[in-house]
């Protein structure tokens, strides 16, 4: 259907929340007078209509139905997480109410508990004004955070697509996690992992692998430092700041070199950003394909190598044991 | 299990304590408030999720309840709806769908574990909409379902589906005109 009038896509875009209040009082105005868009906001209108009218109804025998299975979901989960002290005694309980009813829960709680888990990415902002968007493409799941405080959730299979979240210094890759990323002034301030790890990969800068308990805090914006009053001495900065208890393994120690002393993490060796297994994960396989192999002297001078390399290496007990192997 | 939530007694639910709170005892473990949300919002978001993918409707709603539950602890307790946060998740959840095929290994399942249902007999005009909606894309389907007959407004939906709102905008632009075209004048 052609229509005359220039200014019929005002309709959509008054229904669509486009325009200024200005502009949509002078567009009802106008289509007080003009034929073409009163007809256009008509049909608008008559869509709109015609989709919520076409809507089937509930049914209440498959809202029962779900209804059920959903509780027993999540019951099951519940009790996943809090153990025989408090889901445990509930899930008795239901068992007592009958033997049919008690098989039925015992099965499928046994079948929840083996379900392999649900995948997915979750991004949450904190407070107001967050922004972030999302998108899909070569099998990859990437987030871009905009300004504030955002809390990401990560569940997935190995076999799921890769999870990037995108800052504005570079990206932070998933592997698989929940943690919470502080963006301002266009600058991220901090990360902080909650469970799980990530790897912080910035532009022209090593990569960091962070892991769970560890934050990471960039350093004030060179105005703002020179503005603050001169800072006290500092004890020899952690190669990572923990937030709660839960510490970082014992082998990393407080007297670790680092290439970045103002950066509370712990620096992986230089790497090509792109690369998404840090050099410390790919020496660490190599030295245990070697052995697997039986390749033992190889094993011991790749180990000593990455005792080098990484003297506050995730693996370093284990790494120690592999280079004072002896022949057999 | 707890009983079905009346309407009496979900307004009492919630006079007291918006969703925020809710959603904070379900992160506690009350799943008391977990069936009071279920019975509250659930029957929208099979509505929506029939209108997205409806051969997984259902499987849609429970995931996204499911999600919720593993999520409560991240809801803001003073936040006093849920309903757009839901219907993120669910929309969130129906694009996974799309992109795996669980979803035909669990309608196998379903096949064996459940009597057949018979759909409810529906008009031609709905049957013809029906077939129209079907035939666009799940992105467009999304935001056309959103605004047009959950009633959210764009940068709600910009925000729920973690895109831009001129994205928004152009999805629902083409999603009318194909609409029409597919509906009023028959074409594909």
């Amino acid at each position: 259907m052609m229509l005359d009038c220039k200014r019929t896509w005002e309709a959509e875009a008054v229904r669509d929340g486009r325009l200024t209040e200005r502009e949509r009082h002078s567009f009802e105005a106008h289509a007080q007078r003009c034929a073409d868009c009163s007809r256009e906001r008509q049909r608008l209108i008559a869509l709109g209509e015609l989709l919520r009218a076409s809507v089937p109804p509930s049914d209440e025998v498959t809202l029962r139905r779900m209804r059920q299975s959903a509780m027993e979901r999540a019951d099951a989960e519940l009790c996943k997480r809090s153990g025989p002290s408090f889901g445990g005694w509930r899930l008795a309980a239901a068992l007592v109410a009958g033997a049919a009813l008690a098989s039925l829960l015992l099965v499928f709680v046994g079948g929840g508990s083996q379900r392999r888990p649900d995948s997915f990415v979750h991004v949450t902002g904190i407070g107001e004004g967050a922004h972030w968007t999302r998108a899909q493409s070569d099998g990859r799941e990437s987030v871009h955070l905009g300004e504030g405080v955002f809390r990401v959730v990560v569940q997935r299979a190995e076999d799921d697509p890769r999870v990037v979240v995108h800052v504005p210094e570079g990206r932070i890759e998933d592997i698989g996690t929940v943690f919470e990323v502080s963006v301002h002034g266009g600058r991220t301030t901090q990360i902080r992992v909650e469970s799980g790890a990530v790897l912080f990969h910035r532009d022209g800068l090593p990569t960091l692998r962070l892991s769970a308990g560890t934050v990471w805090r960039a350093e004030p914006a060179p105005a703002a430092r020179a503005l603050a009053p001169a800072a006290p001495a500092s004890p020899p900065p952690a190669a990572d700041v923990p937030d709660s208890a839960a510490a970082p393994p014992a082998n990393r120690t407080a007297a670790a070199p680092r290439k970045h002393p103002n950066e509370h993490a712990r620096p992986l060796a230089t790497q090509p950003a792109e690369q998404s297994m840090p050099e410390e994960d790919r020496t660490y396989l190599r030295v245990l394909a070697l052995l697997r192999d039986g390749r033992r002297a190889e094993a011991r001078l790749l180990a000593a190598d990455y005792l080098r390399q990484f003297p506050n290496g995730f693996r370093r007990p284990e790494i120690e044991r592999i280079a004072t192997l002896t022949e057999p | 299990m707890g009983a079905t939530v009346t309407t009496a007694k979900w307004h009492a639910l919630r006079s007291t304590a918006g969703d925020g709170a809710l959603l904070a005892r379900v992160a506690q473990g009350d799943t008391a408030a977990f069936g009071a949300l279920y019975d509250h919002y659930a029957p929208g978001l099979l509505r929506f999720a029939r209108r997205l993918e409806p051969q997984d409707a259902e499987d849609i709603v429970q995931t996204t309840f499911l999600r919720a539950l593993r999520l409560a602890a991240s809801f803001d307790a003073q936040a006093p709806s849920a309903r757009s946060w839901l219907f993120a998740i669910a929309a969130h959840v129906a694009q996974e769908r799309k992109r795996t095929v669980r979803r035909w290994t669990a309608a196998l399942l379903r096949l064996s574990e459940q009597p057949r249902r018979i759909a409810p007999a529906t008009s031609d005009a709905r049957f013809d909409l029906d077939r129209a909606l079907a035939q666009l894309s799940v992105a467009k389907r999304t935001v056309l379902v959103l605004a047009e007959v959950e009633g959210f407004a764009c940068e709600e939906i910009a925000s729920m589906l973690e895109i831009p709102i001129g994205t928004v905008w152009t999805r629902l632009h083409h999603a009318r005109r194909e609409l029409r075209r597919l509906h009023e004048e028959g074409e594909p």
